[in-house]
């Protein structure tokens, strides 16, 4: 109880110093900053070492899984881009991670979002697709001529003897400005949500220090 | 030869036994023996062989020490004493030749290629016999030649060290050149000089011709090498002569190079010539005197450069130190003129006379032989506008005078006369006065400083182009605005009033929100439950998302990916605890694993307070690595999940984890995720139905408020749905509030 206690108002005084970034920039905030940014990176360390080290490769040495000295030598090298003079000691390992994490991010780009974002923007004119969907028709032109014109918008060239296809020239240029349009209503929209997420970071923890003055003034 | 190298000694190869000595080759006096001194003769880097080899060498080297008793040699100077030596011991073959010198020479003496050259004379043939040459043995001057050159760095050098110390050889009527060396040549000299054949007189040394006073005069270096030169071209040369092996040959080709004679003492040779040619008699041969009269006449342009001249070719008679005589000089009084002769000068004179004064057979195909650039340079050299007649300028001597009076002057057309460069007009161009001062003195044809800085100071623009009216009225304006104050920095005051704005205005911010945040917090505790500014609606994602829920049952794995921390957790554990809940009154098992390494602790405490056993879940914790981390974990599962539920409130770990569990799984594994207000339009494509990528989601506080709506509970979703509504008003207002502010402030600050 007494550590809750603590903790609460440990919270509480963070949250205060933070929020004083309403007056300006000032040293309370900044020192707020500190605290977050130095808990966290101390955390992260002690949780992986506990987690990692601890948890997952000395078990598997123990067991006589030597599998796991590639890795383990791998990442005490990456230790060393810590020290200048010998941070090339860790090329290896970055080059590993690097590559592994290219390769698979590569692959899950284009199986998990390429293809099926493209495949889900064709079959939005199919019958099967337009069904359940109250508006099918115009949902599904809508989902197209969006995408298409969205895509337009980020053509920056053109050709040579444009000056010949005015027309086609001119239906370019006015996809790329609807395209532009929704792109303004994306980030609009995604701004609102930020907006909305730390309206409702701000509502929890005012929620918070409701919760904790409440049984303090009795109510 | 092998080209081993032998010790000085060997007379033989000690590889190849080839002789490494001539056969003629006399050997060579010790250096210790003729230096009794001690003062050895330098020997310059050869190899001779020393050793006796047979007993003339031995009465040579006694013969040798005699001449050093009677002191007739020099103490060191072993070439003098090999001539003293000479002339002390007679060569049989001398004497053999000068017999046949006294004798007359017969018929059959005569050999072919001599008698096939042209008709002799029988007395001629007699004399001029070169038999007697071919037969002739080498003096024993001649014998040292070798050891001349290869000891003493040359014949010339040798005599002329030899001549600075006069022996008593040289100084007697009979020295060692007269009397060994030049046999032949003294019976030319007794010719007479009309028999003298041309071919034979070319080849005969000035020095030997002229008359000697005495044998110093003879003895000179230029004699020595006409008379080598004589000893070369007529053959006189004993085979071992002719012939030095290779090693002495070399020697000797660095020596003579090295003791050239000097062209001036070569002039003087010539002068002799011509000096003794005045009284030769000529008696051409018939093959010579058909080379003379039948051949073509000359071009009279090239044959007005005569031999001699400075701009003339050396001949190689010149360059032996010999020079042809000059039919010219040769007075007609003075020369019996054969009929051949006459009949070969009338022929010439049917040639041009620039033809007939050539002077030599070898004249014309010289004069055709001379290059072109040696014409032009000698038609631009100074005194070529007195010749206009010939490229070739007049020579300066007497003889090219003549010449050049004796020439016709030539018809040069006009369109030729056009072409002639400017220079030989120098009448026709005025190149200006000579500079008297400076550094370009004494130099004509100079462009006078003075004209190219003459130019004006000041330009005077002369334009016929009057401006209008509103030009004049937009260059007035544009200097009207040029010339106006630029418009003062603000002061800091002004700064300070909008700092001071700029506080007020997050003041006022924080205040509002803070008040209707609160307020809406405290609302229920005051009036009570009352009026709701909004209702939780049911979206269609968050009724697939509690309908797949509601479908699992107690056998089916949850894989819950919580990837959110602390900042997240205010908004994604009130949007997640429903769906977490719902997950755990169904009965399925709970595996919860995360990207980020402070995702587990907010699992931990969140699924502590909504559980109710530990047993209902399973914290696998932390997978660094992102991406690759959902690859292996997705790969490396021992059981495949029945549900993905998707905890985060950032798009990039919503995506790997859509991309990854597609790329593995396909459809086969449904995806549901939980994500913040802020991830709703980035989660929309995959949530599309045309994609359904995933299967159902629900965002922020109120994606969570509808699935609470669903389950028919009120959690702190449901509770904050009004205090978020009122926060959005609140920004509502301020936003109207802020835009009423800047319109009027802007107005007023345009109008300031």
């Amino acid at each position: 109880m007494i550590v809750r206690i603590i903790g609460s108002i440990i919270g509480t005084l963070l949250a205060v110093l933070v929020l004083s970034y309403v007056v300006g920039d000032n040293p309370l905030y900044r020192l707020a900053l500190h605290i977050f940014v130095g808990v966290l990176i101390g955390y992260s360390v002690g949780f992986v070492v506990r987690e990692v080290l601890v948890g997952m490769a000395l078990p598997q040495l123990q067991s006589h899984s030597w599998s796991i000295l590639v890795p383990l030598v791998l990442g005490i090298l990456l230790l060393f881009k810590g020290f200048p003079r010998q941070a090339f000691v860790g090329n290896a390992s970055v080059a590993y991670l690097i590559g592994v994490g290219t390769a698979v991010a590569l692959g899950g780009a284009l199986l998990g979002t390429l293809v099926p974002q493209v495949t889900a923007t064709t079959r939005t004119l199919s019958p099967a697709a337009l069904a359940p969907v109250d508006f099918g028709l115009l949902d599904g032109l809508m989902v197209v001529l969006g995408t298409v014109c969205t895509l337009l918008a980020f053509s920056f060239t053109e050709s040579e003897q444009s000056s010949d296809f005015s027309t086609w020239r001119r239906l370019v240029a006015g996809a790329a400005w609807i395209g532009r349009v929704l792109l303004v209503l994306v980030f609009g929209l995604a701004f609102a949500g930020a907006v909305t997420t730390s309206l409702s970071i701000f509502v929890g923890r005012m929620q918070y220090f409701i919760n904790l003055a409440l049984p303090g003034l009795g109510l | 030869m092998c080209d081993t190298f032998n010790p000085v000694g060997n007379v033989y190869c000690k590889a190849c036994n080839a002789r490494l000595v001539p056969m003629s080759s006399p050997p060579e006096p010790e250096p210790k023996e003729e230096d009794p001194e001690g003062q050895t003769t330098p020997i310059k880097g050869i190899s001779l062989p020393t050793i006796p080899l047979e007993d003339p060498t031995e009465e040579r080297e006694k013969d040798i020490a005699e001449g050093k008793d009677r002191g007739n040699v020099t103490s060191g100077d072993w070439l003098d004493e090999l001539r003293a030596s000479a002339d002390d011991q007679p060569d049989p073959t001398e004497t053999k030749h000068r017999e046949d010198v006294g004798r007359p020479l017969a018929a059959e003496d005569i050999p072919d290629w001599l008698r096939e050259l042209g008709p002799v004379s029988a007395e001629s043939q007699h004399r001029t016999s070169p038999k007697a040459h071919s037969t002739e043995t080498p003096s024993p001057a001649e014998k040292t030649t070798p050891g001349e050159q290869t000891m003493d760095g040359g014949p010339t050098r040798a005599r002329s060290d030899a001549s600075d110390q006069p022996s008593p050889s040289r100084l007697g009527d009979s020295s060692p050149s007269e009397a060994g060396m030049t046999p032949a040549f003294s019976e030319y000299v007794s010719l007479e000089p009309a028999e003298i054949p041309d071919w034979i007189r070319d080849l005969r040394p000035p020095a030997e011709a002229t008359p000697c006073a005495s044998s110093d005069e003879l003895i000179t270096s230029d004699e020595e090498f006409g008379r080598e030169t004589e000893e070369q071209q007529i053959g006189h040369e004993d085979p071992a002569r002719q012939e030095p092996p290779e090693w002495l040959r070399d020697i000797l080709a660095s020596d003579v190079e090295t003791t050239a004679p000097s062209p001036p003492d070569l002039r003087e040779a010539e002068k002799a010539t011509g000096a003794e040619a005045d009284s030769a008699l000529i008696e051409i041969p018939d093959w010579l005197k058909e080379g003379r009269g039948g051949g073509p006449p000359s071009p009279p342009g090239r044959a007005e450069i005569p031999e001699g001249t400075p701009g003339g070719e050396r001949t190689p008679e010149r360059e032996a130190g010999s020079e042809p005589v000059n039919s010219t000089e040769v007075s007609p009084e003075s020369v019996s003129i054969p009929d051949w002769l006459r009949q070969a000068e009338a022929g010439t004179e049917e040639a041009p006379p620039q033809g007939a004064q050539t002077g030599g057979t070898e004249a014309p195909s010289e004069k055709a032989e001379t290059p072109d650039w040696l014409i032009e340079f000698l038609a631009m050299a100074p005194g070529a506008d007195d010749e206009e007649t010939s490229p070739v300028p007049a020579e300066p001597s007497a003889l090219g005078n003549e010449w050049a009076t004796d020439l016709e002057r030539a018809d040069i057309p006009d369109w030729l006369q056009e072409l002639r460069p400017t220079e030989d007009r120098g009448e026709e161009t005025d190149l200006g006065p000579t500079e008297s001062t400076g550094p370009l003195k004494g130099l004509r044809g100079l462009i006078p400083a003075a004209s190219a800085i003459r130019a004006p100071t000041v330009f005077e623009l002369v334009t016929t182009v009057e401006p209008d009216e509103a030009s004049l009225a937009r260059a007035e304006l544009l200097q009207s605005l040029l010339g106006q104050q630029t418009i003062p920095p603000r002061r800091e005051s002004t700064k300070q009033t909008s700092r001071v704005a700029h506080l007020v205005e997050q003041w006022m911010v924080a205040a509002v929100l803070i008040l209707s945040v609160v307020g809406m917090l405290l609302a229920p505790l005051v009036i009570g439950d009352g009026p709701h500014l909004t209702q939780p609606l049911v979206a269609t994602g968050a009724r697939d998302l509690y309908h797949i829920v509601d479908e699992l049952d107690q056998e089916d794995l949850v894989l819950v990916a919580f990837d959110y921390g602390p900042p997240e957790a205010d908004e994604l554990n009130a949007a997640a605890q429903p769906v977490l809940e719902h997950i755990l009154d169904r009965g399925a098992e709970v595996a919860i694993v995360s990207t980020r390494a402070d995702g587990p602790l907010i699992a931990q405490a969140m699924m502590t307070d909504i559980a109710d056993s530990v047993a209902q879940y399973t914290v696998i914790g932390y997978r660094p690595g992102t991406a690759a981390a959902v690859s292996r974990f997705l790969t490396a599962g021992d059981r495949d999940p029945t549900l993905l539920l998707i905890l985060t409130g950032q798009p990039v770990a919503l995506r790997i984890w859509i991309e990854q569990a597609s790329a593995r799984y396909g459809d086969q594994l449904p995806l549901i995720a939980v994500g913040s207000a802020a991830l709703e339009p980035l989660a929309s494509p995959y949530l599309d139905k045309s994609a359904e990528q995933l299967r159902g989601a629900i965002h922020g506080l109120k994606g969570g408020a509808s699935y609470e709506t669903l389950r028919g509970t009120a959690g702190d979703a449901t509770q904050r749905l009004d205090v978020l509504a009122a926060g959005h008003i609140a920004i509502i207002i301020l936003m109207i509030t802020g835009a009423l502010v800047h319109v009027l402030s802007g107005a007023k600050g345009d109008t300031t």
